[in-house]
Formats: structure tokens, C-alpha cells, sequence
């Protein structure tokens, strides 16, 4: 096995005296693939055949038959003059910038203040398993409870607190603002994913850079700066792209609590293709709605790796750091 | 960890952060305080306060529910299944992805570029529309209407996932470490099994929570490839309890979602408390 | 190295039973014969509908002794045997779990499902056509008597694929309680139905009796209608005279004019008259069920079936479940109003029908014990049941059902009912036009802006479409 040290920039900028190697080794394919093998055959089998399946659907005309019957460009086109796609395309730009905001940030702002400024580790685990709450419920209970919270009687909570304390008349929030309420909804459930990556990836800091850090009389800010976000440089990018990719993809809360409506104000590109195929039975144009969405997500996610340098990230593993 | 150098100073220092965490975490505690009670509420409103205590929604817990003529399963096996079905997604999730994460991380070899790649832009599929391929792909390999079928499926889908946390994990870690027990004489699984594993456990406790989580809620796939009524999961359980027609009164459907909730919050407490302990002991005691 | 051994035996093992530890399907329904003198015919048989329709299955299962004994008579050596599964939950997903199933061979034997599904499912070959049965085979007396508009809701491109289970009819149910604080004598009272029927209450009278209740604090809302998408919006178009289906050419028609009545009308009763709550259309069941029991709503387009339900679930937040009684004193029911003086009144119904899944091994059997669960005294009771009407002039008459009061009540109004267009695509036809009344509801839309926009979806998503002004 080959072996060779190579010199490196190092990505962490504290400490000073850190000195850096970097390592690779070349395998054979063979040598990795008891790691890899496993991994390679669900992803082929379950994942990879079925995308290719879905891909050859989108030109056929399967309907409530389940016949692939082939029709070429037809479900492309169609889509082309679809004025709903286009409203769809709309809104789930608004929902993923939006929400992606909430994911990423707010998780990084929840495991900062639980992992790092929280004493007791078992307060911040208090906190840290309330926001997990959310993602822990089953979807129709989390949608029920959105409903019940939202009920536009005078009998919702949220009418009922407004009524209790500012006489407000009841409103009906899902009829008239639902994107937000998607928006929230969802971001309550992706803020925890930030905030478990994030905070595990916190503790992995080994204790003597905040040690060093904190004898040097770094103010909390500068430790959040100069140590814990380099740290979590990865997996905030990580995060950034995965949650993108997730989001564009993702359709079950909004199905749940407002089915994309009214009319077609919170109906996503994801949850359109849901429709499409499981709503009204055709299944091809659905799977060419969702063809487009790949496509779309692919685009992006060779864009963001360009922009994060997906090189250093790949590379990461080689890099190693003395404390 | 962090608490160390932190004690010099007060409480005051940290307030500003608990009115924080406290003001964005309410409404949740709120919203699940209030299924709690309702879970307990003989007559339940929509309003904040419900009212009348009684066990009789848990009644599911030790009879059988029945409307009208239609007897539901009993819980226990439903749950027994959910437990099967998460436990073994969790399991095989974590194995695959911490191997194939360690190879990502550690080795080069041709095609890794690729497979790293494919992965994410896999993850830019929708779930949703692999519906139908996927059933074909399960009748295929006669896994239809099987709980394993529903486990491979499941565990595929979350893989890229976990493993590119996973590899980040690993990324982390020290090459002197794995450098030092080449030395010592160990092969690429001994390194992996007793080296590198025992540094990751934050990695793996928070891909074994994420698996477990995607697991225990996994609702589709359970709901479109598992047509006998033994192979019921929770999920499903509650999905059928809740019907179309809405028949059910809230107290029992709350009482049913906490009891779905339990066990997930508990498999993540421990998960957590255990892995901080291993890691942080030293600095507590 | 023998701790890597260890290791990777573990991992193998882990592998090797999750890929060969999963037991395949379970074998074809219909199993060859154990004994030798009886085979016994497995039939998996599935209904969907609320909790208390679970007859629909059960009546299977009795009907499945009948006919043991009918073979045994015979000397017919088969014997059959009913498992049976009432579903309540995700009608939509209950057919595309069959027609996945279906296309690996399985699949229900038997099923219940809408008759505005037979076109769909006979078009995609997922169930038998059933006249050959009907006419020709000894079991065909069992359903001969069931009435013919029923048969017609079970056909498609005239030929008959599925066995009418129940049927209902949708209702304006009203307050007693309320019309007499608004004055109303306990004659004027009964004679509503009557006048309903005659067409001398309508529509509009309707909505000014609701807005006075409403300004005059006797009621919180004037009307409620379902919240989702269903077949009481079809209904209203009906009643605006409009046509959703053409015969001749079997395509759906776009009957703009009745269309834009219908969304006026809706418009008219949320945004101008503000009878119905903006947010009818977000607002939960449960909610809607019990502000309705507790006597806070005026009119109420319900259903025949909801009548059993009152008394089954306890939506009431004092009384809990109600009793007949108080539900005869305070609430009336009639067919929804016509639209314009001297009009007639409407009704829809969408019967339930029993369909048979071609992959059955034993259609004969199948279709036995169909037949034999037609007979009135199995469809009288799942009728008395689930607040459902019965399938023939002779179960009408069954004691059980006669004696019910409300549904005697109720069988008139099967002379003023509607179906919906058995076509495949209708579907996505009542899901857009939901959204339409939506939109007009909420004020988003006037009803202008709304049939455009619903014209407009409409030429996009439906291939087989007509339009009329």
C-alpha cells in the first residue's frame, strides 16, 4: 500500500501552533469494497433502479391502467403549458429559501446556545429534546396539531389566546396566510436536524482548543468565530445542500395541512407531482413533473458544490490537526 | 467540554440565553403540554384548557377498540412491528453507512468521485415518485407485503444520508490515530472496529437517532408495500384510527400519539446521555 | 484477525438474514383443496366506508353460510370462506393498493367501492363484467330486483360491472330549534320538506331564513356544507340545471352557465350574505359535527348517513352521542332546495357497489355470494345500520327497515336523485371545481375570475372534456 505526507493549508485558524498532514492512500476498488458493498448494493437496488424506472415512466402515459404505454415528449410539453407548474415552481422557491433559513440557521442558532452556552449538559439536552419533539411526532398527529392550533373558530388555540388577550376575532390562518404556516411548520421540524449534526459536531471539537482559547481571554464571540464555526464549516455546507435537496423534494407536512391550497397558493413542486400521480392517476406526467424537479435539484447541487469547493470537502478526510 | 473554562462566569452571563432558548421553545412546550392533557380529558375542546381527568382514552393500552363493527388490531403487536421495523432500519443504517463512510473518508479508490456525487443527487429524487418503481422493484425480488422489504427500501433511501454524515464524522478524526495502529500492526477492520469507531460515537449516536426517527415514522412505504393486517405498524395503526370519517374522539387520538411519541423520545435520551457520558466523563467527575 | 473474523461474520449473518429471512407474499387467495371431499374456496373480501358501513363486509361473511349450505344442497363440494377487512381510512389509497396488487395477480376478491369508480376500474381491467352473471346463472334471481337506476349507476359504456350495495341520499338537515325562535309555528315547521319538495322554498329563501337567524343571534352560521372536496358540489351543479356528463360522445361536459350559478351562489352565501363561514372549506369535521348537534348552525348539507352517525359518535359537548328523540324534535331534514321558484329539488347519490377482481379464480362463487347478500334481509339491517337506503323495492319493505322512521322518512327522495357521471377523469373535474368554490368562498376569486380560472385548469388536465354555455 502506497503511502505518502503531503503539505496542506490548514482550515482551522486557531490554534496558531497547529501544524498540519495530510495523508493518502490509494486503494483498489476490491480492497474497499467489504466497506462498500453493502452500501452499493441498497443503493442500486432500491434507489438507483427505481430513479431509472421513474425517468423511462416519464415518457409513457401510464395512467390508472399501470400501463407504460410510450408517448415520447408528450408529458414534457404538456408541462411546458402548464400554468400550475409554473405557480408551483413559484412557491417552492419561496418555500425552500425561506425555510432553508430556518433549518440552517436556526439549528446552528439551537446548538450553539444548547451544546455551548448551556452549563448543564442536562439543560441542554432539556431543550434540545423539546425541539426534537416536533420531528419525533408522527407526521398526522404534528399536521393534526397545526390544525387544532390553527382552527379558525373562536375555539383554536391561537384564536382563543388572540381573543383571551386582545379581543381579536378569530382569524383563519391557514385560508389566508399558508405559506407561512407551511413555512413554520416545517422549519420547526428541520431546525432539529441542524441542531443534532450541528451540536455532535460541536462536541467533537477536541476540549483544549476552547481551553487554549479561553487562557488566551477569547470573548465567547471569538471562540464562535475563530474555532466553532471553522469546525462546523462541513457540516453547515453539508447541511445547506442536504436540506436544499431535501426541502425541493419534500411534501407531506404541506399535504397534511393544507393540501396545497387555497386554490394553489402553497402547492410546491413536489407535492404538485403527488397530485398529479396519486390524485388524479397520472402517474407518467407525474413522474416527468418530477423528472424536471431532478433535474432542477441536480443543477443546484453541483452549483453549491462548485461554490463550497466540494474538492476540499472530499479531501477533508486526509486533513489532521494537532492540538 | 465547553463547560470547563465557562465557570468563572455568572448566571447573569448566560440569562439573555435561557430567555432565548425559553421564549422559542414555549409555543412547542405548549402545543405537547396540551396534548398531554388532552390525552387525559374526558371532554376535550378546541380551546386551551381541556377538562375531566380519566384514563379512558389509554383504554387501547389493555382492550381492544371497537367502532361500530370494526374491531382494531391490538396495539402490542403493532407496536412489536414498528419496533422490529425501526430497530432493524437502525441497526442496518448504522452498519452500511459507518462502513461505507469509513471507506469514503479513508480511502481512494476509482469510482469513489461518482459515488459520492450519485448520492447526493439521488437525494434530489422525491420519495413520493419512486412509488410505483419501487413496487415493481419489490415485486421483483418477492419482497412485497413484508416488513424487510419496507426495512431495505427504507434503509436505502436514508443511506447517502447518513453516510455523508457519517464520512464527516470520520473526517475529523486524527490520521495519527489510524497511523499509529497501522504501526501497531492492526488490519483495516480492527482499525475500523477498535480505533476509529470508539472517536465517532457522537456521529454515530446522531445517525442512530436519525435512523431510528425515519424507522418508527416511516408511514408510505409501510402504508403501499404491507397489505396484511399483521404486518401493521404504528403508523399505520394510527392512520386507520384516525380514518376519513373522524369518528374518534381527540382525547384517544392524542393518548395514541403520545404512546407512538414514548419511545422515540426515550431512544433519544439515551442515546444522547450515554454517549455524553463516555465522552465527557472525565470533565464531570 | 480473529476479532476481523468475528466482525465480518456478524455483519454477514446481519446481511444474509435480512435478504433471505423475508418470507414471500402470501399464496393466491383461492387454495387448493386440504381434505379431499370439500375444497374451500378463500375469498378476501374489502370494504371501505366509515366504522358503522363495516356490514358491508359482515354481511359477506353471513351470506358465506347461506351459501355453504346452498352447495351442500347442491353437491357442489366447494365450500367458501370470507376474510375479510372494513377499511376507514384514505379511500383513494384503498384502490391504488388494488390496482398495485392486482398487477402482481393479487388482490381483494371482492370490493366494495363507489359506482363513479367502475369506469376506471373496468377500463383499466381490474374487474369483471357481470352481465353474463346477472342474466344467465342460477344466482342472478338474488339481484333481479334491484331498483334500475341503481343498475345504471353500476355501468359503464352500458354493461354492468358491479352489484348496487346501499345507496343514500345527501339532505339539508335544519334546526327546529332555531326556526321556532325565529317564530316559525310547529305547522310551518312540518310543512318545510313538502315545500322544499314542491319547489315553493328555494334556494334564495333559504340563504335571507339564514341571514336572519345570523343577524338575529340565533345561530353563529346560517350554513355549513362539507369542508372538502365530495359529491355535494356536483349536486349544486345539478341543481343550477347544469349537465356534467354527455351520453352520446361519453365525454364530460363543462356546463359554464350552471357552473358560474353555482359559484355565484357560493359566493353570494360567504362573502355577500355572510351565512357561511370564509373558512368553511379549512375548517375540521369534528368542528363542523358538533357547532351542528350543539345548535349553532341553521341549515346543513349533510347526508342521510349522517343521521346514524349523531347517534353512534358523541359529538355533542353535553349530551354526547344524541338520541333519536332529540334529534326528531330538534332537527328536520329535506332535499336541498331548488334554485328558482317552482323548480325541482335535488338529491345525489353515489351507491356503493360490490365489484369483483378479475384474477379471481372463482367468479361464480364470487358473484354467489354477492348475489346472495342482495337479498333484503342483509341489506335492510347494513341499511338500519349505517343510516344508508336500501338497494330494492322488497327490502324497503323488510320489517327492520319500515320500522325506522327516518329512513321510511327518506326513500322519497330517491324519485329526485342524480349521479354522477361514471367517466374516469371526473375525479379531477369536482377536485378542481372544489377548489373554484373555494376560491370564491375566501373571497380570493369572484366567481368571474374563478370559472375562468377553472376553464382554464380544466382544458389542461382533462383530455375528454366537452364545453357548453
Amino acid at each position: 500500500m502506497e503511502q505518502y505526507v503531503q503539505e496542506k493549508s490548514l482550515p482551522v485558524a486557531y490554534p496558531k501552533e497547529a501544524a498540519e498532514t495530510h495523508v493518502k492512500r490509494k486503494s483498489s476498488f476490491i480492497a474497499a469494497l467489504p466497506f462498500i458493498g453493502p452500501f452499493l448494493i441498497l443503493i442500486v437496488l432500491f434507489y438507483l433502479v427505481p430513479v431509472v424506472l421513474t425517468i423511462v415512466m416519464s415518457f409513457t402515459g401510464m395512467d390508472f391502467t399501470l400501463e407504460w404505454k410510450f408517448v415520447g415528449l408528450k408529458n414534457y410539453i404538456k408541462l411546458c403549458q402548464d400554468k400550475s407548474a409554473g405557480i408551483a415552481a413559484l412557491n417552492t422557491l419561496k418555500y425552500v429559501a425561506s425555510t432553508l433559513l430556518i433549518n440552517v440557521g436556526f439549528g446552528f442558532l439551537l446548538a450553539i446556545t444548547t451544546t455551548y452556552f448551556t452549563k448543564k449538559q442536562n439543560t441542554g439536552l432539556l431543550f434540545q429534546t423539546i425541539w426534537m419533539l416536533p420531528r419525533m411526532t408522527p407526521a398526522v398527529i404534528y399536521a393534526l396539531l397545526w390544525l387544532w392550533f390553527l382552527d379558525p373558530t373562536e375555539y383554536g388555540m391561537l384564536n382563543a389566546f388572540f381573543g383571551k388577550l386582545f379581543n381579536a376575532p378569530p382569524r383563519d390562518w391557514i385560508l389566508t396566510s399558508p405559506m407561512p404556516v407551511v413555512i413554520i411548520a416545517n422549519g420547526l421540524i428541520g431546525a432539529s436536524l441542524g441542531m443534532v449534526v450541528f451540536s455532535a459536531a460541536i462536541k467533537s471539537i477536541p476540549e483544549s482548543y476552547f481551553h487554549a482559547a479561553s487562557v488566551d481571554g477569547a470573548t465567547d464571540w471569538d471562540i464562535i468565530r475563530y474555532v466553532i464555526i471553522p469546525f462546523l464549516k462541513w457540516p453547515i455546507m453539508f447541511m445547506t445542500i442536504w436540506q436544499t435537496l431535501s426541502l425541493l423534494t419534500s411534501y407531506e407536512y404541506i399535504l397534511l395541512i393544507t393540501d396545497g391550497g387555497p386554490l394553489n397558493k402553497s402547492e410546491v413542486w413536489a407535492l404538485y407531482s403527488y397530485h398529479k400521480a396519486f390524485g388524479s392517476y397520472e402517474f407518467g406526467y407525474g413522474a416527468a413533473i418530477s423528472v424536471v424537479l431532478v433535474i432542477i435539484a441536480v443543477i443546484i447541487a453541483l452549483v453549491m458544490l462548485k461554490v463550497f469547493g466540494y474538492d476540499a470537502m472530499m479531501n477533508r478526510g486526509k486533513t489532521k490537526v494537532q492540538g | 467540554m465547553p463547560q470547563v473554562k465557562r465557570n468563572k462566569r455568572g448566571i447573569l452571563h448566560s440569562a439573555p440565553i435561557y430567555i432565548f432558548l425559553i421564549l422559542v421553545s414555549l409555543p412547542i412546550v405548549i402545543a405537547y403540554l396540551w396534548l398531554f392533557a388532552s390525552s387525559f380529558s374526558s371532554k376535550l375542546t378546541l380551546g386551551i384548557f381541556p377538562k375531566g381527568l380519566t384514563l379512558n382514552n389509554w383504554r387501547f393500552l389493555w382492550s381492544e377498540i371497537k367502532l361500530g363493527l370494526t374491531a382494531f388490531e391490538s396495539i402490542w403487536p403493532v407496536t412489536l412491528n414498528s419496533i422490529l421495523l425501526a430497530g432493524s432500519i437502525t441497526i442496518l443504517e448504522v452498519i452500511i453507512s459507518l462502513l461505507a463512510g469509513f471507506a469514503l473518508s479513508r480511502m481512494d479508490f476509482p469510482g469513489k468521485d461518482l459515488i459520492m456525487k450519485t448520492t447526493i443527487i439521488l437525494h434530489a429524487f422525491p420519495g413520493v415518485a419512486l412509488l410505483i418503481a419501487l413496487f415493481y422493484v419489490l415485486n421483483f425480488i418477492n419482497l412485497l407485503d413484508s416488513i424487510m422489504g419496507v426495512v431495505l427500501v427504507k434503509v436505502a433511501l436514508e443511506l447517502p444520508m447518513a453516510t455523508w454524515m457519517i464520512k464527516g464524522f470520520f473526517d475529523e478524526i486524527p490520521w495519527e490515530l489510524e497511523w499509529a495502529a497501522y504501526i501497531d500492526g492492526c488490519n483495516k477492520f480492527q482499525l475500523w472496529y477498535k480505533v476509529i469507531l470508539p472517536q465517532i460515537k457522537p456521529g454515530i449516536s446522531a445517525v442512530a437517532i436519525f435512523a431510528f426517527l425515519a424507522g418508527w415514522s416511516e408511514f408510505i412505504y409501510s402504508y403501499t408495500f404491507l397489505f396484511s393486517s399483521e404486518h401493521y405498524t404504528l403508523a399505520v395503526f394510527l392512520k386507520n384510527l384516525i380514518g376519513d370519517f373522524r369518528f374518534l374522539d381527540y382525547g384517544l387520538l392524542a393518548a395514541a400519539g403520545l404512546f407512538y411519541l414514548i419511545p422515540v423520545i426515550v431512544f433519544f435520551l439515551i442515546s444522547q446521555k450515554s454517549l455524553m457520558k463516555i465522552n465527557f466523563g472525565g470533565i464531570k467527575g | 484477525m480473529k476479532k476481523t473474523l468475528k466482525t465480518l461474520v456478524v455483519i454477514l449473518l446481519a446481511l444474509g438474514l435480512v435478504l433471505s429471512g423475508c418470507g414471500g407474499r402470501p399464496e393466491e387467495s383461492a387454495e387448493p383443496a386440504t381434505a379431499p371431499v370439500t375444497e374451500t374456496v378463500v375469498f378476501e373480501v374489502e370494504s371501505y366506508g366509515s366504522p358503522a358501513d363495516a356490514t358491508r363486509v359482515t354481511n359477506l361473511e353471513e351470506a358465506a353460510q347461506e351459501l355453504n349450505e346452498i352447495l351442500q344442497e347442491k353437491g357442489d363440494n366447494r365450500r367458501v370462506e370470507v376474510k375479510a377487512n372494513h377499511v376507514s381510512s384514505g379511500y383513494d389509497e384503498y384502490n391504488q393498493k388494488f390496482m398495485l396488487a392486482h398487477k402482481t395477480g393479487a388482490g381483494a376478491d371482492i370490493r366494495t367501492i363507489s359506482h363513479s369508480d367502475i369506469a376506471m376500474m373496468a377500463e383499466g381491467g381490474y374487474i369483471l363484467e357481470l352481465d353474463d352473471y346477472i342474466n344467465d346463472s342460477e344466482w342472478g334471481k338474488y339481484v333481479k330486483d334491484i331498483y334500475p337506476n341503481l343498475w345504471d349507476a353500476a355501468k359503464w359504456k352500458s354493461k354492468i360491472y358491479g352489484i348496487p350495495q346501499d345507496t343514500e341520499a345527501r339532505t339539508v338537515y335544519f334546526r327546529k330549534d332555531i326556526l321556532r325562535k325565529l317564530g316559525w309555528s310547529e305547522e310551518d315547521i312540518s310543512e318545510l320538506p313538502e315545500k322544499i319538495e314542491k319547489g315553493q322554498f328555494t334556494l334564495d329563501d333559504m340563504t335571507s331564513i339564514a341571514k336572519e337567524a345570523v343577524d338575529k343571534g340565533f345561530a353563529k352560521a346560517g350554513i355549513y356544507h362539507r369542508p372538502n372536496n365530495g359529491a355535494f358540489f356536483p349536486a349544486m351543479v345539478y341543481n343550477f340545471g347544469g349537465k356534467l356528463f354527455n351520453q352520446e360522445t361519453n365525454k364530460l361536459v363543462f356546463d359554464r352557465k350552471a357552473i358560474k350559478d353555482t359559484l355565484d351562489y357560493f359566493y353570494k352565501l360567504a362573502q355577500v350574505d355572510k351565512v357561511l363561514p370564509t373558512g368553511m372549506t379549512s375548517m375540521e369535521w369534528r368542528q363542523i359535527h358538533q357547532n351542528w348537534v350543539e345548535g349553532h348552525v341553521l341549515f346543513w348539507y349533510g347526508g342521510t348517513w349522517h343521521w346514524a352517525e349523531y347517534q353512534e359518535v358523541e359529538y355533542h359537548g353535553e349530551l354526547g352521542k344524541l338520541t333519536e328523540d332529540y334529534m326528531f324534535e330538534n332537527m328536520g331534514y329535506a332535499l336541498i332546495p331548488a334554485a328558482s321558484k317552482g323548480g325541482k329539488p335535488v338529491t345525489l347519490s353515489q351507491p356503493y357497489v360490490y365489484v369483483i377482481n378479475s384474477n379471481t379464480e372463482h367468479p361464480d362463487l364470487a358473484f354467489a355470494l354477492v348475489a346472495i347478500s342482495s337479498q333484503p334481509k342483509y341489506n335492510a339491517k347494513h341499511a338500519v345500520g349505517s343510516g344508508h337506503l336500501v338497494i330494492s323495492p322488497l327490502a324497503a319493505e323488510e320489517p327492520l327497515y319500515k320500522e325506522n322512521t327516518f329512513l321510511s322518512d327518506v326513500q322519497y327522495m330517491l324519485d329526485y336523485t342524480k349521479l354522477q357521471p361514471n367517466h374516469h377523469e371526473f375525479g379531477k373535474f369536482t377536485s378542481a371545481l372544489f377548489k373554484a368554490i373555494q376560491s370564491v368562498e375566501i373571497g380570493e376569486y369572484d366567481p368571474e375570475k374563478a370559472l375562468n380560472w377553472l376553464e382554464e385548469q380544466v382544458k389542461n388536465d382533462i383530455d375528454e372534456i366537452e364545453f357548453i354555455d
